[in-house]
């Protein structure tokens, strides 16, 4: 009889030690919330005309001179001896930033004359989506929904979704309307700069945007 | 030993890419506000210069419309120029500063909404990187900027739409998503085909489209594979957060050279 007394009493002490432990059970819930981040940089290139070699200009890069723009007396138009390659890295978090670009005309000599089209006329941007190569390099794709390959003029608000260059990065060429008929082409309502434009310095500015939807 | 100083190097490399490319990072690029009338809120966002050189920044308010095709691109305006601008009810600070090496900054926002809100206001903060401009040179000024959209909607908002102008064209179905509410709607569209016996013969979804109120967004779906003779169901679903849809029942008939038709349509 003693001994089932014991067991009875050990049990129930057990149980009362065993009570507190399931008080203390609590479910937890564990989250996170990840913003629609978005964030831009860029990189920004110069390109030699002759050899396609890139020359990687310091970070922070904003202001791209085509100068010295030297004249080609058999086509008699006068170019650059670079252009620009203009890498532009949205970051998204969970967001996906759009990359949005738009061209304002600044200095043009031309104002007020019969032929009053500035740099905007003159010059062309080049859509690409570039994914980086195992050996460095990066494998391009223009994208042909940009032109790909507009005069500055003609960029409003020229939208480029994040799904377009999903898995790589959105490159723009900038440089002068050459008359080029090598793929891409330049576009056929552009135009060079020649003798008949007035002297001075032709120049404008590129608003890149970066949003989510 | 080699091994380990290859992997560093290879990091080093790694991060001063990192620097070249990222410059101005805005933790939160979109506001969903749900207000009432004569509601007064505080907020605040956090921009982080992820370079090794400091960066003058420029905070300002724009307006915004969604455009078509509704796919996202947006119309970018002066604050206060569109219909449905917000930028009467949004103060912040502060308006300039400049962002050290990898430095972070606050910018508080408040939004004090009028007695009454009967629709939607949107617009967008933007935080500009300062350019250097070209001197009497030739060439081109770049100017990068980072925006955070707000949508500052009622609370009593009124979520409604409807899938219309059903047409059959080459390969594809196409619709019309009205938007009748008073608020911008994103749906998120998702498809299936049925057969007579309720087997699924084609799935898929359509890219989210961003409707602003009285407006109408293109659907279109496109048939991947041509329909065997019969009676189809094409149950098309836009979804619009929040526990709201918007459904729409196609009947389509397939005759014998695969040409289809539109039977009925209903919600």
């Amino acid at each position: 009889m003693k001994t089932i007394l014991s067991l009875i009493a050990g049990g129930l002490f057990l149980l009362f030690q065993a009570v507190p432990v399931w008080a203390v059970q609590t479910a937890f819930t564990v989250s996170a919330t990840i913003p629609d981040a978005t964030g831009i940089g860029m990189t920004v290139s110069s390109v030699n005309s002759s050899t396609n070699t890139f020359t990687t200009q310091p970070a922070g890069t904003t202001a791209l001179s085509f100068d010295p723009m030297t004249f080609n007396s058999t086509s008699k138009i006068y170019l650059p001896d670079h252009y620009f390659a203009l890498d532009i890295g949205v970051t998204g978090g969970s967001g996906s930033p759009d990359t949005t670009v738009t061209y304002t005309e600044g200095a043009n000599p031309n104002n007020g004359t019969s032929h009053p089209n500035g740099l905007g006329h003159k010059s062309t941007a080049t859509f690409a989506k570039e994914v980086a190569g195992s050996t460095g390099a990066t494998v391009e794709t223009l994208l042909t929904a940009h032109g790909p390959k507009k005069r500055l003029t003609d960029l409003s608000g020229e939208h480029v979704a994040f799904t377009e260059v999903s898995g790589g990065f959105l490159r723009i060429y900038l440089g002068i309307w050459t008359g080029s008929t090598t793929s891409p082409a330049d576009p056929t309502n552009g135009e060079p700069f020649s003798n008949t434009d007035v002297a001075g310095q032709y120049n404008g500015s590129l608003l890149v945007t970066a949003v989510v939807n | 030993m080699i091994v380990r100083i290859i992997f560093l190097v290879l990091c080093a490399v790694g991060i001063l890419t990192g620097e070249a490319r990222a410059q101005l990072f805005l933790e939160d690029g979109k506001k969903i506000l749900a207000v009432s009338g004569g509601d007064h809120l505080n907020g605040s966002l956090l921009i982080h210069n992820t370079s090794s050189a400091p960066a003058d920044v420029r905070v300002y308010w724009e307006d915004f419309e969604y455009q078509p095709p509704y796919d996202g691109t947006k119309n970018f305006l002066p604050a206060g120029t569109a219909p449905s601008s917000a930028s009467q009810w949004v103060s912040f600070s502060p308006q300039i500063f400049t962002l050290p090496a990898f430095g972070r900054q606050r910018i508080d926002y408040t939004v004090t909404v009028p007695s009454q809100i009967q629709e939607g206001h949107y617009g967008v903060l933007f935080f500009e990187r300062n350019s250097d401009s070209l001197k009497n040179q030739e060439g081109i000024t770049l100017v990068t900027r980072v925006g955070c959209l707000f949508f500052v909607e009622p609370k009593d908002k009124t979520k409604k739409a409807v899938l219309q102008d059903i047409a059959l064209k080459a390969n594809s179905i196409t619709a019309s998503f009205v938007n009748q509410g008073n608020v911008v709607l994103i749906p998120r569209t998702t498809y299936y085909i049925m057969q007579e016996g309720g087997l699924v013969l084609l799935r898929g979804d359509i890219g989210k489209r961003y409707v602003p109120p009285g407006a109408s967004g293109q659907l279109e779906i496109p048939l991947k594979k041509k329909l065997d003779p019969g009676h189809y169901t094409l149950v098309v679903n836009s979804d619009l957060e929040e526990g709201d849809v918007v459904v729409k029942e196609i009947g389509l008939a397939a005759d014998a050279s695969g040409q289809l038709t539109i039977e009925n349509s209903q919600d």
